[in-house]
């Protein structure tokens, strides 16, 4: 099943120049053949010690599940009937059965909202996407909000109001609280999760006002996005929190602050910066992005600078930067200045002078995981550098009287009883916490899970917690909006929210007040005069944006706080919890897609690693992909090694929010071993899924960077599934990238060459860097869709799609949009280990590296790469040695379906199942397609996906059971075909979820992207429709949007008619940085992308005239510079 | 030697004959019947909960198709009424009729009645009544005379073919734009499709895909 080498073509790891992990750059790793192999080993044949007469059983099965098969569908189709509503008033006057419908609404976060558009198929919401009239955050929402929807249907919610283990109703939930509330003398604390609500606000003001001393009110948050606000209030002396306004800035230095991944809000974030980066010509300004950074962030990955420096010393390089500046630093007493390099001060200097150069138009960023005292020194430097006021703006906020975790843990004599309006403190806690009388005292609390129905001590009352898309409620974002939360369901399980239980705490038993009436009245007291009914319909309170505190009312009234960190010694290492990319603070740990997204840095999928650099790894001894145990006073957590490129020395990255206990189907479940499947990725032993705890680590929630720690590596293997190793594409410069000088140059020449003779676009960037100059000259190998019928195509709609490699940060929204508007299945971790994963749309994240070169030899002369392989060495303790991954440079690309328009996947399909339509896409008719997966075999962007299992019906840990392997399932499936394996109680919620607007794919059928085919086809439906009898039917760019286009925040992705010449898709395509992947296949895709461009400054110590990848692809391409090349090309090839 | 084969074989080369000839015409006529599209539920007529004639009220009363239909023109689904529709009449009109208890009952218990549902197409194809009936595509092209039904029959195949069938030449399947809800509009006779019909494809610029991705996603 080996994939033979052509001549030519690249395709030994030796001459790898984009590697897309360690294993790769090193020549091999877990799966040493997939690059080589068309499908990873045992995606697609069957397991080895699959016997003769194992064969003859299922054959012998297949034959009579055949014959059953005729037997049960029988001859005719069964009669169905069809049920209308028993009145018209029942759907509501605009319901139309069939046609969707939209509301505003938003989703709460920590510390703002996301504002949404939700649309609801026959009363079930089945998809959200950020909504694009609101102006505070322009239609931009992350990866969480898009898979939020999936919350809702979670199969393991809470669905029962219990006490002492007893059922009973929401009512009498509701008058408990009443009583609580109303019982004399008994004292009540409250902990809640952090909100923006108003009304949550007032009821708290409301019971305050009423029970004086009776009540307290704490929030807990396992992490403390917070402390933005707490710094700034703190610096300037009154209740302010800062608003960064990433599109006014030119120059942006990051300390630790991941604002395009971790830090909340960073959609919005995104999309501004994305504006600042957008170049429809060369002589655009773009900005420049430095980052100071310890693990390899999103931000980081995105930097046109980036300085690795360890976590606690960001506090060194803030305080280095304000001396600079003038700022008298009180030093503590080790010193301020030790422990900054050399190196790292040139580094900040020339840094430093460039965001002088820009005052007013720089901006300085601390990150949550810094102390106040960093970001109160930021204030000071960007003070300094006039950026307040201009680049960042700062807000008031109303002050709050809530006390934190630790305090009412302190407090807790005063109180007779805990109310928990949704806390997991003994999740997140941390470990002085953990376990406490707390959640002893607990009497109320509103559960997430339905596990935490049954393990609950005496006299506690669970209620279900509801979802925001069930409940009514309000927040504000984070300009200052008010942004209704507006239900679009009733409550599944009849599910309660917090503003209900603070109402019916407040309230007696007779006038309490609804979810509705609360939030509608906190809506009058704060807009007395504007419409309601308006305010729900556009989803936002019009003009109510906080007004930003005038520069001159800015003082600091605190003094310059000092700063002390003492050098780290030899052999200690640092420990930094962070906010998982894949499931927040634990709170998606069990949605499916968010365990499934590969994270945007390590591709690792349904897992958290702890992450090391190479360096480190090698002093520690630590192993890639071993399990290490890691000690920390007491505490003690065993999880996998994960070597990480560009990561700080001496520190380890742990992501938070994984290693869930008690009964969660996504978060935590085991692989049964299953001798019949011959399955490297088991072995024998069984499989635990859903990752690490790294929370008993922690000492109090909020903490993020600790020192100390000891860690030793046990041994043993621990499999991950990452998809990264699939799909490689070899030694191509599949992304193609320039710095903004290297780009303006080829510009001018382009100019000053383009009306010559002998003009050839090729010599231009970025073609210049392509394999276009190595043709074949021999035509198209495939069939041209129309060359041959030009009347099967249409002279109204053809449609492309351009991606700006410039835009794109890797946030993985779409990957999840797209999940959600195509009801694609997750596959599981075995599945993934597997190469089944079946993602549309990917997110390629490649690294090169400074002085990489793909073509180095060994002392013999051979081929580094194939030495280490000849020698049978598999590379994996080889892999640290490798220098140049420690400061590498990201590139990301989403790649998906290109729809070539001489498609290789058309040509190979026996049954005409993926076709071209007359529109220039190349579609998948699923109910023709018989599974030869032929066409994957032959694509060569490797972006089609097969299902192998009938993964909506099947659970994920038994997926190899089906009708043909156990009895009772055939028996279930002649008694009713239509039956899942699942969980009934699983299989209904997830059914919900699906749009109805495409095909929900059995097992055996080939799928890709279809350009969202099913919204293209209802956008000309709609048009036709209003057309009537008139002939205008054609689309504009304002009628269809695909959805992962919808998703990204930062406007990467250009979808359109390329025969509209006022669409926005052909005016991209025009752009000269257009390049098509692959180009030497002249397959005309019609997925373009805009090759990248870096912003180096020349100043900098590390800068750098060409991006990494350049030099790269000239070694490994045996080129000279760039001048020879074009030299080369002129000579027509070699 | 001369046993080695029995009597009876002497004959098996008729009956391989025959016998194949039969099964060969089984499977022939077995093929013919269930994988051809026009295995279809043609002539098709279950008994429905209310004896509702389309006859008497579309037909004799002549009532617009969209006054109990009324979504079809919104929505790819054609709505079936509730019982309220029935009732805006019918708490005048045969008030008492015991033939319409069902819908008087439905209607009070707030209980949908259960129609039994007679067109239909497979679940993967993303048939569109809003998208033909606005684009000059009567309900008669795909119902039949329904206005003549005292109980609605299938009376075309909807099958693949029958849909590929109009989609192939629009120009006989398009009427004026006014016409689509009247089931008894006939071309004039100095209609002709391919001068009046294609004309009326021209003006409405009539773009009926025949790619796999208008009905299948």
């Amino acid at each position: 099943m080996k994939a033979p080498t052509q001549k030519g073509q690249v395709t030994n790891a030796s001459e790898t120049q984009y590697w897309r992990s360690i294993g790769q750059s090193i020549g091999k790793e877990e799966h040493p053949d997939w690059t080589d192999r068309e499908f990873p080993e045992g995606a697609s044949e069957l397991p080895e010690n699959f016997s003769r007469r194992d064969f003859l059983k299922l054959m012998g099965a297949s034959a009579g599940l055949a014959g059953a098969g005729m037997l049960g569908v029988g001859c005719r189709r069964p009669e169905e009937v069809i049920v209308p509503f028993g009145s018209e008033q029942e759907p509501g006057q605009d319901y139309v059965h069939g046609v969707p419908m939209y509301f505003a609404t938003a989703m709460p976060t920590r510390t703002g909202a996301t504002p949404l558009l939700a649309e609801s198929n026959e009363g079930r919401p089945t998809k959200v996407s950020g909504n694009p009239d609101c102006p505070s955050v322009e239609g931009s929402a992350d990866g969480f909000a898009y898979a939020s929807i999936l919350n809702l249907y979670d199969p393991d919610r809470a669905r029962q109001y219990t006490k002492n283990g007893k059922v009973f109703t929401k009512r009498n939930a509701l008058d408990e609280l009443s009583e609580m509330g109303s019982k004399e003398g008994a004292r009540t604390a409250f902990l809640m999760p952090e909100s923006t609500s108003p009304s949550r606000k007032r009821l708290i003001r409301d019971i305050q006002a009423k029970y004086g001393d009776r009540v307290g009110f704490y929030v807990h948050e396992a992490l403390d996005f917070k402390i933005h606000q707490r710094a700034a209030t703190e610096a300037f002396g009154r209740p302010i929190r800062p608003s960064w306004k990433l599109a006014k800035a030119s120059v942006v230095l990051s300390l630790d602050c991941d604002f395009m991944g971790a830090e909340e809000g960073s959609g919005h974030y995104t999309c501004d910066f994305s504006k600042t980066r957008k170049l429809a010509k060369a002589s655009d300004q773009m900005s420049r992005l430095y980052s100071v950074e310890a693990l390899l962030s999103q931000t980081g990955a995105n930097a046109d600078h980036r300085l690795r420096s360890n976590a606690s010393q960001i506090a060194l390089v803030a305080s280095y930067l304000a001396r600079k500046l003038g700022i008298e630093v009180p030093s503590g007493s080790a010193g301020v200045d030790t422990g900054l390099s050399d190196n790292q001060t040139a580094w900040l200097d020339a840094c430093l002078k460039d965001l002088k150069n820009h005052s007013g138009k720089g901006l300085v960023l601390s990150g949550y995981r810094q102390p106040e005292a960093v970001h109160i020194l930021v204030h000071r430097i960007n003070d300094a550098l006039g950026n307040n006021g201009k680049t960042i703006e700062f807000l008031p906020v109303e002050s709050e009287e809530t006390g934190s975790l630790q305090d009412l843990a302190n407090d807790l004599g005063k109180f007779d009883r805990v109310i928990d309006l949704g806390c997991n403190v003994q999740y997140d806690g941390g470990a002085s916490i953990r376990g406490d009388a707390i959640t002893q005292r607990t009497e109320f609390r509103l559960t997430n899970f339905k596990h935490d129905e049954s393990h609950s001590s005496e006299g506690i009352i669970n209620a279900p917690r509801a979802h925001y898309l069930e409940s009514w409620g309000d927040a504000f974002t984070s300009d200052g909006t008010l942004v209704p939360v507006q239900p679009l369901i009733a409550p599944l399980f009849d599910a309660m929210s917090e503003l209900e239980v603070l109402a019916a705490f407040i309230a007696g038993k007779e006038k309490r007040s609804t979810g509705y009436e609360v939030v509608q009245s906190t809506f009058d007291e704060i807009a007395p005069e504007q419409s309601w009914e308006r305010y729900l319909h556009v989803g936002f309170l019009q003009d109510s944006q906080t007004t930003p505190v005038t520069a001159e009312d800015l003082k600091f009234s605190s003094d310059v706080p000092s700063i002390e960190v003492a050098p780290i010694k030899t052999g200690e290492v640092e420990l930094i919890f962070t906010r998982d990319y894949s499931v927040d603070d634990g709170r998606f740990a069990n949605n499916g897609w968010c365990q499934e997204v590969p994270d945007p840095i390590t591709k690792i999928t349904w897992d958290n690693v702890i992450s090391v650099s190479r360096l480190t790894s090698e002093e520690l001894n630590l192993k890639h992909g071993e399990m290490a145990e890691l000690r920390l006073g007491e505490e003690k957590v065993e999880a996998p090694v994960w070597v990480q490129p560009g990561q700080a020395d001496n520190c380890l990255g742990l992501p938070l929010g994984y290693g869930r206990t008690g009964k969660l189907r996504i978060a935590n479940f085991e692989y049964e071993s299953r001798p019949l499947i011959n399955n490297e990725f088991f072995g024998s032993e069984k499989i635990p899924v859903g990752g690490f705890d790294f929370y008993p680590l922690r000492s109090h929630p909020g903490v993020s960077i600790v020192r100390g720690g000891k860690i030793r590596s046990t041994g043993k293997a621990y499999p991950l599934s990452s998809t990264q190793e699939h799909w490689s594409m070899e030694g191509r410069p599949i992304i193609r990238e320039a710095t903004l000088a290297e780009y303006r140059k080829s510009e001018a020449k382009r100019a000053s060459e383009i009306d010559k003779e002998d003009y050839n676009e090729k010599h231009f960037f970025p073609d210049n860097l392509g394999l276009g100059s190595h043709a074949r000259n021999e035509g198209k190998i495939y069939k041209h869709p129309y060359k041959a019928n030009p009347e099967t195509q249409s002279d109204m709609h053809q449609w492309g799609m351009s991606v700006d490699l410039n835009s794109c940060m890797g946030c993985n929204a779409c990957v999840i949009a797209c999940q959600s508007e195509n009801n694609i299945p997750i596959v599981g971790k075995e599945q993934v280990a597997n190469g089944r994963e079946m993602h549309w749309l990917r997110i390629d994240r490649y690294y090169t590296g400074r002085n990489h070169n793909p073509q180095e030899k060994d002392p013999n002369g051979l081929p580094l790469i194939k030495a280490i392989k000849d020698k049978g060495q598999d590379g994996d303790d080889l892999q640290h040695t490798e220098e140049w991954i420690d400061d590498p440079q990201v590139v990301n690309m989403p790649m998906s379906c290109v729809h070539c328009e001489s498609a290789p996947c058309e040509s190979v399909c026996p049954v005409n199942a993926t076709v071209h339509d007359a529109e220039g896409m190349n579609v998948m008719a699923y109910n023709r397609c018989v599974g030869t997966r032929y066409c994957s075999n032959n694509c060569a962007w490797k972006v089609r996906r097969f299902n192998y299992f009938d993964y909506n019906k099947r659970p994920l840990e038994n997926l190899y059971d089906s009708p043909m392997t156990k009895p009772s399932l055939f028996f279930d499936w002649l008694g009713d075909r239509e039956k899942s394996s699942k969980d009934e109680d699983e299989w209904d919620l997830l059914k919900l979820a699906k749009n109805p607007q495409v095909s929900v794919r059995m097992r055996g059928v080939m799928e890709k992207c279809d350009y969202c085919s099913a919204r293209i086809q209802n956008a000309k439906i709609a048009k036709k429709v209003k057309a009537g009898a008139s002939g205008d039917v054609m689309l504009k760019d304002t009628d269809i949007k695909t959805a992962c286009q919808s998703a990204c925040s930062a406007d990467a992705i250009t979808f359109g008619n390329l025969l509209d010449k006022d669409s926005a898709v052909v005016a991209e395509k025009a752009n000269t940085r257009t390049y098509e992947t692959l180009d030497f296949l002249d397959n005309g895709a019609r997925t373009t992308y805009l090759a990248k461009v870096r912003n180096p400054n020349p100043d900098m110590p590390d800068a750098y005239e060409k991006p990494f990848s350049t030099k790269e692809y000239k070694a490994s391409e045996g080129h000279g510079d760039e001048h020879d090349h074009h030299h080369h090309e002129k000579e027509g090839g070699h | 030697m001369s046993n080695i084969f029995p009597k009876w074989t002497n004959r098996l080369p008729l009956i391989l004959l025959v016998g194949g000839l039969v099964a060969g015409a089984c499977v022939v006529a077995g093929v013919t019947y269930y994988f051809t599209p026009k295995y279809t539920r043609v002539g098709y007529e279950p008994i429905q909960p209310v004896a509702f004639s389309h006859e008497v009220h579309s037909g004799q009363m002549g009532i617009d198709c969209r006054y109990c239909h009324n979504d079809v023109d919104k929505s790819w689904f054609s709505n079936i009424p509730s019982a309220e529709t029935c009732m805006k009449c019918h708490t005048q009109v045969l008030a008492d009729d015991p033939r319409l208890a069902p819908i008087r009952e439905s209607f009070e218990k707030n209980k949908p009645i259960p129609w039994v549902q007679v067109h239909k197409v497979p679940d993967y194809v993303y048939f569109n009544h809003a998208v033909h009936v606005n684009r000059g595509v009567s309900c008669v092209s795909c119902h039949g005379k329904v206005n003549e039904m005292k109980v609605v029959q299938h009376s075309k195949p909807l099958s693949m073919a029958f849909c590929l069938d109009c989609h192939r030449n629009p120009h006989e399947g398009v009427r004026p734009h006014d016409e689509v809800y009247n089931l008894d509009w006939e071309p004039p006779a100095e209609w002709s499709f391919d001068r009046e019909g294609a004309e009326l494809v021209n003006k409405m610029n009539v773009r009926s895909s025949q790619n796999c991705s208008a009905c299948h996603r």
